[in-house]
């Protein structure tokens, strides 16, 4: 409840109400045009009245009708929700399917070869602003070798799963490098920092073998920080990410998001900002709870 | 040790396994997808429409759709000209069409063509035209400009081919603008059952319309596919389906074209510096369409001001900017300067008007007669001792106008004036600076004019915005000229063109002299096609690249 109090007057603190700036884009708008405007959208009401509208409006479980996209903001959400949380989670699954062994892998070859190049590799990665990646991306693999689409979702009118794979495959790739780099970095220091511990020497001393005390008890110890990350990084599924979704023209919640605040559509931003909110406070929630199911220490 | 080894080998063996994989999965669809389509066109654009419900219509990509699935009463041919497009003939004075009523009301008589449908096979009749203009008209919905709509006494249909529209007094553009039309059979029930919420329906997202496409499908974000009309009387379309493809950012939309997942990128997509770079690099593999249109670009001079209210500094500002070496060097010579406001095209254009060529020398010639004198450092003070430095603003992030501003820093710099430059976010400067005048010297924007454009929300004293007529009008130099007030009330309510053709010269010939604005250029509208695709015309004067998509064809 406070929290959409203060993102609803935030949104009434952004300069230039969407009706004024018609005036200045269409000068057969009347003054008369611009009130009656005003009243239909609810525009003219001073803002704490237009929150108790929208307020109740909600509580009835309509989420309002977007002045912009001109449909009811549920029919708008749903599929971009879907298409985020495609986007988002394949490539939150391709980062961990690499990032996780080779993090593991580098931390037991500390100060290899291998774990130089993977580390700057990872920093590169880290560093690399994902819209340029994600233009380099395509002008290498859609212009160059034009073996993957250049942006959009499917090819229009094919519904094969594969055809929707194909257009994964960069957006995935772009935001994942990021990831990747993350998520490996993470997990090497995490297991660096389990194997310097006591049980750790003491496992090796009393004659286990090396995958038994790396798989059995360093890793399981050097998960549970983790998996709290991990349960903490749920709300970046569904809140997607804008310039990856931009550049490859992909219709999700991150574009949703920055059009509906950019465009003052107020129904949306709103729902999208609660939601994610709302997420994100379930996501601590979440992760407070897998942390007492990980580590016994806790739940004692 | 052996152990760890043969493990890393596995793990490698499995990803380059993975990998290969992958590229053959790829490979093998790519195959399939890589046979062109010729019946099917993809275009690219970079906005979305937000209705294609055409009472509610204001977005320009809206407009670009509007024009597949809908045909007008009238339309403007390449050359500007007005033909008729569902009526039989455009009603004027001469062929009775017109009439003078004795209680100075004017009525005009419009003939469908026989034999139109809705893209369902319902009939269209005067009783659609009707609907619409009812609709437009109710305070109940939101429907953005109802100017032309006021205007009309009354709308009436003697038969199923006939429209009588009786006009409240004399309107300029009574015959010449068309009406708009909606499926009564479909719209009505909608807008009978909850008019307050009819904004709201269906009917915004799955349109029935008269024009040689009709809608198939719209995913919100991604694309939007037309497939031809039945039912439509007009030539046959080509194209199978024309397939709009939404991609916001204007470097995928290259790739896109690169790459050939899009035949072709809208008008809307890339401004004409980006098409024009585009083609500096891939200029053999495209048709490149050039168009000069209506956006004139310009510079309005705060006249509250009372530096600018010396006409001999406005006129030295222009003197002093180097706009042909601006084209030359931003557009490729692509892009015309301005003399007034209105376009070559428009029928009350003035060529005879004064004009401006860069000539520093006047300039400073001007500047010293208006009593600013060079100082030491360069720039010019009064006897007050103020120095001439101005503050031109604009919108943040608009590369091009930041170019422009750097350009006339430099050229003004040499006769003496210090300008400042303070952009701002294009929503604050239309909301808030723009909208209350509150921009100090100079505020460069463009205006959006029409064939049809007039004087008179511009160029009359009663449309610069006030807090008295709530901001109203877009006289936003403050220009107050009795000869101007007077012209530009009296075209609108002038049926003869020729007479408003003379007004409206007249008035460009106070304009020129008196400069309320700096007239910087006359946009060009640009867009890039497939080399093979045919019959793609950009029109420049607002009427959509879509407007002839029935004829669009690749040649084989």
């Amino acid at each position: 409840m406070v929290l959409s109090v203060a993102v609803y007057y935030a949104l009434g603190l952004m300069p230039g109400d969407p009706i004024d700036l018609l005036i200045t884009a269409n000068p057969k708008i009347k003054i008369e045009d611009i009130a009656r405007l005003k009243k239909i959208y609810g525009l003219d009401q001073p803002i704490h009245v237009q929150y108790v509208r929208w307020l109740k409006r909600v509580t009835t479980g309509d989420l309002g009708f977007s002045r912009v996209y001109k449909r009811p903001t549920t029919e708008l959400l749903g599929p971009r929700l879907k298409n985020t949380f495609k986007l988002m989670l394949g490539a939150m699954l391709l980062s961990l399917l690499i990032a996780v062994p080779l993090g593991i892998y580098t931390a037991f070859h500390q100060y290899s070869k291998f774990d130089y190049t993977m580390s700057i590799l990872a920093f590169i990665g880290i560093s690399i602003p994902s819209f340029w990646l994600g233009l380099m991306l395509i002008t290498l693999f859609s212009e160059k070798f034009p073996i993957l689409p250049a942006g959009g979702m499917q090819t229009i009118g094919v519904h094969t799963l594969w055809d929707q794979l194909k257009y994964l495959i960069l957006p995935v790739c772009s935001i994942s490098a990021q990831q990747i780099g993350f998520w490996m970095r993470y997990m090497r220091s995490s297991i660096l920092e389990v194997i310097g511990q006591d049980y750790i020497r003491t496992a090796r001393a009393k004659g286990l073998d090396e995958d038994t005390v790396l798989f059995k008890h360093a890793l399981r110890n050097a998960l549970i920080p983790m998996v709290t990350i991990l349960a903490l990084s749920l709300p970046g599924i569904v809140s997607g990410a804008v310039i990856t979704e931009t550049i490859f023209a992909w219709p999700g919640m991150g574009r949703l998001l920055f059009e509906s605040v950019m465009r003052t559509d107020y129904y949306v931003a709103m729902i999208c900002m609660l939601f994610l909110a709302a997420l994100t406070l379930i996501s601590n929630f979440i992760a407070d709870l897998m942390y007492a199911v990980v580590d016994p220490r806790i739940r004692s | 040790m052996a152990r760890r080894k043969t493990s890393n080998t596995k793990w490698i063996a499995s990803i380059l396994f993975g990998l290969f994989v992958i590229v053959l999965i790829i490979i093998f669809t790519q195959e399939k997808s890589a046979k062109k389509n010729t019946k099917q066109i993809i275009i690219a654009m970079s906005q979305e429409p937000d209705t294609l419900d055409p009472l509610f219509m204001e977005m320009a990509a809206a407009w670009e759709m509007y024009w597949l699935y809908y045909e007008d009463m009238i339309e403007f041919d390449l050359d500007w000209n007005l033909i008729p497009r569902i009526v039989t003939e455009i009603p004027s004075l001469e062929n009775g069409g017109v009439e003078m009523l004795p209680d100075n009301k004017v009525r005009v008589t419009w003939h469908l063509k026989k034999g139109l449908k809705w893209s369902d096979g319902v009939a269209l009749t005067p009783q659609d035209f009707i609907q619409y203009h009812e609709m437009k008209l109710d305070n109940r919905l939101p429907v953005i400009t109802r100017d032309l709509d006021q205007r009309i006494e009354k709308m009436e249909a003697p038969d199923d081919t006939t429209l009588i529209v009786t006009w409240k007094e004399p309107y300029a553009y009574a015959a010449i603008s068309g009406h708009g039309a909606i499926p009564k059979h479909i719209v009505q029930p909608l807008y009978e059952k909850n008019p307050e919420k009819y904004h709201e329906s269906e009917f915004n997202s799955t349109p029935v319309g008269n024009g040689p496409f009709k809608l198939k499908e719209w995913v919100a974000g991604s694309h939007l596919i037309f497939e031809p009309n039945p039912y439509w009387t007009g030539k046959k379309p080509h194209f199978e389906s024309i397939i709009y493809k939404i991609i916001p950012n204007t470097n995928s939309m290259e790739s896109n074209l690169l790459s050939g997942t899009v035949d072709a990128i809208s008008p809307l997509g890339l401004t004409l510096d980006q098409a024009l770079d585009f083609e500096r690099r891939h200029s053999d593999k495209f048709k490149f369409h050039y168009r000069p249109a209506l956006v004139w670009e310009h510079i309005d001079f705060n006249l509250d001001n009372p530096i600018l209210q010396d006409k001999r500094v406005r006129q030295a500002l222009l003197y002093a900017a180097n706009r042909q070496m601006m084209n030359d060097v931003l557009f490729q010579g692509k892009q015309k300067v301005a003399h007034s406001w209105l376009p070559e095209k428009h029928y009350g254009y003035h060529s005879n008007i004064r004009e401006y060529a860069y000539d520093l020398e006047k300039a400073e010639k001007l500047l010293e007669e208006a009593g600013w004198i060079k100082s030491p450092s360069g720039i010019r003070v009064n006897n007050r001792g103020d120095t001439l430095t101005l503050t031109i603003m604009t919108t943040a992030d608009n590369k091009t106008r930041e170019q422009v501003e750097q350009i006339l820093q430099a050229d003004w710099k040499k006769i003496g004036v210090d300008l400042q430059i303070e952009n701002q976010p294009a929503k604050v400067f239309f909301g808030d600076t723009m909208k209350k005048r509150k921009f100090k010297h100079l505020a460069m924007y463009a205006w959006i004019n029409s064939p049809l454009s007039d004087c008179e929300s511009g160029w009359t004293s009663k449309n610069i915005p006030s807090e008295k007529n709530n901001w109203q009008g877009q006289n936003n130099p403050g220009w107050v000229n009795p000869t101007s007030d007077e012209l530009c009330s009296t075209i609108p309510v002038t049926l003869s063109e020729a007479k408003r053709k003379a007004m409206l010269q007249k008035q460009q010939e106070i304009w020129a002299e008196e400069l309320p604005s700096l007239p910087l250029f006359f946009r060009t509208d640009a867009s890039i096609t497939h080399k093979d695709l045919q019959n793609w015309a950009l029109t420049g004067n607002l009427q959509p690249v879509t407007w002839n998509a029935e004829e669009w064809t690749f040649a084989h």
